[in-house]
């Protein structure tokens, strides 16, 4: 846990209060908030950069993958990065794998599993959290998982 | 009452003090939100580009005390973007190039 009493409290309340699920599936705050770095961006590892698929650009988004707000350019982005969409969410040894949140056709979130198989999430603008369930950050803004892909080379957390 | 004012009789004590309502409104309704489309499409964030210039440098201080994202909005307003493509989403960068272009441009904050 991260940052003094009043504000590891004021985080979990409002952590709390808009993932629902995660107080009884489990969490921990790992960082404080910052603009520097999304969800897409840390999923991928990358702490410098703010990842999206936004038309207006002001996001980054790999080159040759269109930028569109779908699950087929979230898709195509992580598959230049090496990953392969996969049947099941499970801790796979020398995998590393991802999970691909969507509301209504729309990607909203991606977490990244760890070594032990929980997972860590960037959210938004505010901190990072490891989770210990998938299921713990489904909630009216993320909406479900519906696609978990992988790569080979599990890299050390 | 600032309500039944319109921005052009506003003095800026009264300006600052919407701005920040609108920030922090915004900020209260978009967490945990990586959409960058969602982020600026808010209503909060349309409302403080709809300010005009008067907020520039309200934004250049937020930007510096990196509040939000507010990239878009500067641009909206300013009619300009000096981040140059392949700096887009590196967000200290981009953060830098403002500032800078603010402090080129006369604007204190």
């Amino acid at each position: 846990m991260v940052g003094n009493n009043a504000w590891q409290k004021q985080v979990k309340e409002w952590i709390e209060t808009d993932y629902p699920h995660l107080k009884s599936t489990g969490y921990e705050v790992t960082s404080p908030d910052t603009i520097d770095y999304n969800c897409v961006a840390w999923a991928m590892e990358k702490t410098d950069s703010w990842w999206w698929p936004n038309p207006e650009s002001e996001s980054y988004w790999p080159p040759n993958v269109p930028r569109q707000e779908t699950l087929e350019a979230f898709i195509q982005t992580f598959a230049t990065f090496g990953y392969q969409v996969c049947e099941n969410s499970d801790l796979e040894k020398d995998f590393q794998k991802i999970a691909i949140y969507v509301l209504n056709g729309k990607p909203t979130h991606v977490a990244r599993q760890l070594d032990r198989g929980k997972w860590t999430s960037k959210l938004g603008s505010n901190e990072d959290i490891i989770h210990h369930t998938l299921e713990g950050l489904e909630c009216e803004k993320y909406g479900k998982v519906t696609t978990i892909m992988k790569k080979i080379n599990h890299s050390v957390d | 009452m600032i309500a039944n004012k319109t921005l052009t009789t506003l003095t800026s004590a009264e300006i600052e003090t919407i701005f920040q309502e609108l920030v922090n409104q915004w900020q209260e309704e978009t967490r945990g939100i990586s959409s960058s489309t969602e982020l600026i499409l808010h209503p909060a964030y349309q409302q403080i580009i709809g300010m005009g210039e008067d907020v520039i440098p309200l934004l250049l201080r937020e930007l510096e005390q990196k509040s939000g994202r507010w990239f878009w909005a500067l641009k909206s307003i300013t009619r300009h973007d000096p981040v140059p493509g392949e700096l887009r989403g590196k967000t200290q960068s981009m953060i830098n190039i403002w500032l800078d272009w603010g402090r080129e441009n006369g604007y204190q904050w």
